[in-house]
């Protein structure tokens, strides 16, 4: 096919190119960021240095509303591709395992969870899945839940697909994506994370590689655990 | 074709919009990439996930174009498609919308899983794209045998007043399954 693409308004390059998205280097996935997360042991030094100007009575009321600011709103700066949402109550969520198990968010309360959905046939999502079981061996199952649904595929399509590619992972069906209609992810794959109250703070845009430090960082300190 | 075991469609078009074979344009605030797909591309990619035959023959008659896009930019830019122009030299194309999907879907009598499926597959008919953000999907259009032109526009800025953009295709062509 001949194509031609010409640039008009809002661009100057007009660059066209073939990109091999398996390609090193190639933008399939961030590797790195620059964002690495400022940790609570430097906010505390700023907080002692404060105490010398002011009374122990608004030091105190300062460190309570940043401990609380911290416990909700994150690290910040956040690693690239994740969005703080308006904080909501997460949809519900609740569907059988491939045992016939069923699972439900409620069961998650009182830590965060993670909330990924994803489909075989999306080549992110291929992409992404390893990170993601990286990720949880590294951070281990009593700091972070995570509960993967899988978008509308059969059972033999996902034992196909995880077996090969993250084979510790377990996921849940969502066999008609109803419930994955309900939560109206930007895309797949698309990542939820729900405090430990149920509600939801940070969606993910598209796939990130989850088992790198600024991910990794920041999930530690959101749970509340910082090396 | 290796890619079609990932994707032709994949609601997130080989994340970056780097579509494989893709013919892409970046500009400072956008990368975009168009692929045609060919009918059997289509209907193996789909086959594959299990669509009975009446959804394959249905797939198998349109024109098939994934779309990959990334912004590049630090502002939001809409993704709204029912804004672009597609056009033959006298006629313009209208794309098969959601909508329209799901009344032959329902007509055919397809099961949910495989129209949420073909749902999550297309194109989003809107989003605020944030900056880094990808997203990829399928347009589909009635199958012309002649070229076309794309013109892809978008709104940026939170409330859309930012410098629109407009990046444009000529010589588009649906791909045709080899003789």
């Amino acid at each position: 096919m001949e194509t031609t693409a010409n640039q008009r308004e809002g661009s100057s390059t007009g660059r066209k190119e073939h990109i091999d998205p398996d390609r090193p280097g190639s933008p399939a996935m961030e590797r790195t960021s620059p964002c690495i997360p400022v940790r609570p042991r430097n906010r505390l030094l700023l907080v002692s240095r404060f105490t010398r100007h002011v009374s122990f009575r608004s030091v105190a009321l300062a460190c309570m509303m940043l401990v609380s600011t911290w416990a909700t709103a994150g690290t910040d700066p956040l690693p690239k591709g994740i969005l703080r949402v308006d904080t909501l109550t997460a949809p519900p969520l609740e569907l059988q395992d491939m045992d016939g198990e069923i699972r439900s968010l409620r069961d998650s309360a009182g830590r965060w969870t993670f909330v990924h959905f994803w489909a075989s046939w999306c080549g992110p999502c291929r992409e992404e899945m390893p990170t993601i079981q990286r990720m949880s061996e590294a951070l281990g199952p009593e700091l972070l839940d995570i509960l993967m649904v899988n978008t509308a595929e059969t059972e033999d399509q996902v034992f196909m697909f995880l077996s090969a590619v993250a084979p510790d992972l377990e996921t849940l069906m969502d066999p008609d994506g109803k419930v994955t209609g309900v939560w109206q992810p930007r895309g797949l794959p698309s990542t939820f994370l729900v405090d430990p109250e149920g509600r939801i703070h940070y969606q993910a845009l598209g796939g990130r590689p989850w088992n790198t430090p600024p991910y990794i960082d920041f999930l530690r300190q959101l749970t509340g655990k910082v090396n | 074709m290796a890619a079609l075991l990932t994707q032709p469609g994949a609601a997130q078009a080989e994340e970056s919009s780097g579509l494989r074979g893709g013919d892409c344009v970046e500009t400072p605030e956008l990368r975009f990439c168009i692929r045609p797909n060919t009918p059997r591309q289509m209907a193996a990619f789909f086959e594959a996930r299990g669509f009975p035959g009446p959804a394959l023959k249905e797939i198998s008659i349109d024109c098939f174009i994934t779309v990959g896009i990334e912004n590049l930019s630090d502002r939001i830019v809409w993704l709204e498609p029912a804004h672009w122009k597609i056009r033959t030299e006298d006629t313009a194309l209208d794309r098969l919308t959601p909508d329209s999907w799901s009344r032959r879907w329902a007509a055919l009598g397809i099961p949910e899983g495989n129209r949420a499926t073909f749902g999550w597959t297309l194109l989003p008919e809107t989003r605020d794209l944030r900056p880094s953000e990808p997203v990829g999907g399928n347009i589909v259009l009635p199958r012309v045998p002649g070229p076309f032109s794309l013109e892809a526009n978008f709104s940026t800025g939170a409330k859309r007043d930012g410098e629109p953009i407009h990046i444009r295709y000529d010589e588009v062509r649906c791909a045709r399954d080899a003789e």
